[in-house]
């Protein structure tokens, strides 16, 4: 086959996939049912770039037809996504409650498609507007203003998706994860103000130390040849630096799911990391700190709720609920036996890589926190103890078997707020763990999790119908 | 046995523990009628997939076979779907219920539906200490197709005393626990079936 004969084809091949991505684009939107306008949205953009490719495949160029094709498998990649967010796949009864929770935080530009995945694990992918615009700009054949066009409809707009492991689609309460996924947003703001000034406070220490540990530990192999030395070294000191990197972004996302959702957020890295090692050093773990190191900053971050719980009156709460919440206190205060454990911190004094980055962090961390915290909304904070009452409220109906969806007595109730009911779930659950011992624990966590499902949408919709029934019926 | 009070509902609706009628959320008090609540549609339904199933026989039933037999969908709040003429749908009310133990209930259609050819259910009985959504079996016995909206007020709940109270904990043994969507048929676990196969 001739050159111009294989470019034919390639050209061929590729508006025949950029019209199959349009069109299988279209179908999902059209034909399939979402919680949320976002998952359409993700697909008329998708669908729009494969019609522009589509248009404008004559015109590339030879020598970038194998950069179309890889955008066409990003995008058909991509529409998994959408897919997968359809309702029968998602814990539809919360994404809406959800997704108005994650814009609260993230701005209304922002849109969030929320879908399993078989990985056991969150996770956070985005932002598409951005990527797909950038990634079109680079194809300078393509017209700007037909790119323009293709983007209209997302002009000024962002949309992430976040996943949840397919297993837990019903466990609302390990969902608080959403809040540390959302973290990862203002992580990367943070990252782009600030990161480079704190690797810059450490990077010569990094590569001094870094030098001192290989030339003592590699030194019958390195010595006399400083090419290969300062190959390790500048490797080493690489490394400390995606682990810098990597460090502070989990545990910015840590603080700012705790901040936003408080000890629900506690609750559900506790239990999402039961089954993992707690001081896996993060070089030999993804560049992830130690999750002991993360639930010790995530404990300390609650810590003050929880004395203000102990050491409040808490006038009012019924003995019942007063009972089941101090069960809870007592409870999280008795993680600090695992957190006052230092392996983690043996762990990563191993070596430069990891020490140098972690000490960094604990003298740094308040100030981090804080510049972080300043890219978030101003009434965006959840004090549990402030909503101490609430959650009693909340808690007392969850042991009567009844959804927490609202707070107050009939007639005057108002509609649960979203975080009170996750909290007030954990609290219920924590409680059910240590009392529950007969056997149909599992049958009551189902229940748990349908009630607590039950609340987020009743809540939801009676907001709703709160502020149109104004309309309705004057 | 006698029929509660508009009076006697609101009472009970604000009462205290053992003795309160929770009806969750009740999003209007309008929704409280002279003797009765009306309560609304939710958004789960059950269908039967009819396009494969020759028919339904209880007996035979069980797990895999009756997942294939229905189909579960969800409908927007906001959004509507039509039921036509002959067909039935396992819907379920958007409030959840919570029995007191000297209560029962009777979910009875309204006639503003009945008049347009929708029927609810024919007597169902809820009975006290219930908790749950309560399945409500909605079929079009009239001609014209009709649209349903989540959300519509759809039937009423007339309530009257159970005397002596129940004195057991209602749910252990019970077919269906605290359900918060339309529960399918589970006639196949009655005990009966096991009787009739031997039959010669």
């Amino acid at each position: 086959m001739k050159n111009h004969q294989r470019e034919n084809l390639s050209r061929r091949e590729l508006r025949r996939r950029a019209i199959g991505i349009a069109r299988l684009a279209q179908k999902l939107e059209q034909i399939s049912k979402f919680a949320t306008n976002t998952p359409p949205k993700l697909c008329s953009l998708i669908g729009n770039v494969a019609k522009l490719l589509t248009d404008s495949i004559e015109e590339a160029p030879a020598g970038n037809l194998i950069h179309v094709g890889e955008l066409l498998s990003l995008m058909s990649l991509e529409l998994r996504f959408v897919e997968r967010a359809k309702l029968e796949h998602t814990p539809w009864s919360m994404i809406q409650s959800t997704e108005e929770f994650l814009k609260h935080t993230a701005g209304d530009d922002s849109h969030f498609i929320i879908r399993p995945q078989w990985s056991q694990n969150y996770g956070l992918i985005g932002e598409f507007v951005k990527v797909y615009e950038r990634r079109l700009c680079a194809f300078d054949w393509i017209n700007s203003e037909k790119i323009k066009e293709a983007l209209k409809d997302v002009d000024g707009q962002k949309i992430y998706c976040i996943s949840f492991p397919r297993t837990e689609r019903f466990n609302a309460l390990m969902h608080a994860n959403f809040g540390h996924e959302l973290g990862h947003i203002i992580a990367s703001k943070w990252d782009e103000a600030h990161f480079e000034e704190v690797w810059n406070e450490i990077e010569n220490q990094a590569r001094e130390e870094n030098k001192k540990e290989i030339e003592q530990w590699w030194s019958s192999v390195l010595e006399g040849n400083d090419f290969l030395l300062a190959r390790e070294i500048s490797a080493a000191t690489k490394r400390a630096r995606s682990v810098l990197d990597g460090g502070l972004k989990e545990l910015i996302s840590d603080a700012i799911g705790v901040h936003l959702l408080g000890p629900a957020a506690l609750c559900s890295a506790v239990e999402f990391s039961s089954c993992m090692s707690l001081d896996d050093n993060p070089s030999e773990s993804g560049d992830y700190p130690p999750w002991r190191y993360r639930l010790r900053l995530l404990l300390e971050s609650c810590k003050k709720d929880f004395q203000a719980v102990n050491d409040s009156e808490r006038n009012g709460i019924p003995q019942k609920a007063e009972e089941i919440i101090l069960e809870f206190v007592k409870w999280a205060q008795s993680l600090g036996e695992l957190t006052e454990v230092h392996d983690d911190s043996e762990s990563l004094n191993r070596t430069a890589i990891t020490r140098i980055p972690y000490n960094h962090i604990e003298q740094r961390w308040p100030g981090i926190l804080k510049e972080a915290k300043g890219f978030l909304p101003k009434d965006s904070s959840y004090s549990f103890s402030e909503r101490i009452d609430y959650i009693a409220e909340l808690v007392l109906r969850l042991d009567e078997d009844i959804p927490p969806c609202e707070t107050g007595k009939w007639p005057d109730t108002t509609p649960a707020d979203f975080r009170d009911i996750l909290n007030a779930a954990w609290v219920y659950k924590i409680w059910l763990v240590t009392k529950v011992d007969d056997g149909t624990l599992d049958n009551e966590l189902e229940k748990l999790f349908r009630l607590v499902l039950k609340a987020i949408e009743t809540s939801h919709v009676q907001r709703t119908f709160n502020s149109l029934s104004e309309v309705a019926y004057n | 046995m006698s029929t509660l009070t508009k009076k006697q509902i609101l009472s009970r609706l604000q009462g205290e523990q053992c003795a309160r009628l929770v009806v969750t959320p009740l999003l209007s008090e309008k929704q409280v009628g002279a003797c009765s609540i009306d309560v609304r549609l939710g958004n789960q339904f059950i269908i039967f997939r009819t396009q494969t199933l020759s028919e339904y026989d209880a007996s035979k039933a069980e797990g895999r076979r009756l997942r294939q037999m229905q189909e579960r969908f969800i409908i927007d709040f906001g959004k509507s779907f039509t039921l036509h003429p002959g067909t039935l749908v396992l819907g379920s009310t958007f409030e959840y219920l919570s029995m007191p133990k000297d209560l029962e209930c009777q979910v009875e259609g309204r006639s503003s539906w009945a008049r347009v050819g929708l029927m609810i259910a024919t007597a169902t009985s809820v009975e006290p200490g219930f908790k749950g959504v309560i399945t409500l079996e909605i079929s079009n016995v009239g001609t014209i197709p009709l649209k349903l909206m989540p959300g519509i007020r759809i039937a009423q709940l007339v309530f009257r005393d159970a005397d002596p109270a129940l004195d057991s904990e209602y749910g252990s043994g019970r077919k269906y626990q605290c359900p918060i969507g339309p529960q399918f048929s589970r006639l196949h676990e009655d005990k009966d079936f096991n009787m009739f196969d031997r039959f010669d």
